[in-house]
């Protein structure tokens, strides 16, 4: 299925309007019941999917004794976070995955899918010349 | 002949957000035309509007990052 880039409000260097591959996803707690709404961003240059910690309450995931692993960002040096996991549907697709995240705290993060199990899972294709992405699943 | 697959029309965030919006919570209408709640936490706009039609996110500010393991 293909997407139109999402635009953004920040510019590039150039002036022009900054635009993201995102997808619409329904998050869904342990019971695989929807329990928000929220845009991803499509990281192929993240190693993991990182996920805003206060996304964890409402979800209904414990990150008390989720393990610790310290994350690097060029912006904000090394991050603290949790391991757990993500569940979620692809409003588009229907598609429900459930995928291992790192929960962390800090105010540049959103929510990030990254290269772990997702990108496995799709292959994906950027077109940034056509204004376009495609995610197409795998047999993974 | 095969059909054309249609392309998933992107949300338009710059015509909803705005300066004010950056390093806030939002929650926005569905249809992305109306900016429902701003809050500095997810909490207080999950508290300020209640029913599920809703989308949420954390507004960053013009930073990128790539982040990975060490």
């Amino acid at each position: 299925m293909k997407f139109n880039y999402t635009d953004i409000l920040a510019r590039d260097t150039r002036g022009k309007t900054i635009k993201r591959p995102m997808l619409e996803l329904e998050l869904l707690n342990k019971k695989g019941e929807s329990v928000l709404t929220a845009l991803a961003l499509i990281d192929s240059g993240a190693d993991t999917t990182m996920i805003n910690r206060q996304y964890a309450i409402p979800l209904g995931i414990d990150l008390t004794d989720a393990p610790e692993v310290d994350v690097m960002g060029i912006g904000d040096g090394i991050v603290p976070t949790q391991t757990a996991t993500l569940r979620f549907r692809i409003k588009q697709t229907g598609d429900e995955l459930e995928i291992p995240a790192n929960y962390a705290d800090g105010k540049n993060v959103d929510i990030l899918l990254g290269e772990e199990v997702f990108f496995d899972k799709y292959k994906i294709k950027f077109e940034k010349d056509h204004n376009t992405f495609e995610i197409v699943k795998t047999s993974k | 002949m095969e059909a054309k697959e249609k392309t998933i029309k992107s949300p338009d965030l710059i015509k909803v957000l705005g300066k004010e919006h950056e390093n806030k919570w939002v929650a926005l209408s569905v249809n992305y035309k109306k900016v429902l709640a701003v809050g500095d936490n997810l909490s207080s706009i999950l508290t300020a509007v209640p029913q599920k039609e809703k989308v949420v996110m954390k507004v960053l500010p013009n930073l990128s990052y790539a982040p990975l393991i060490l």
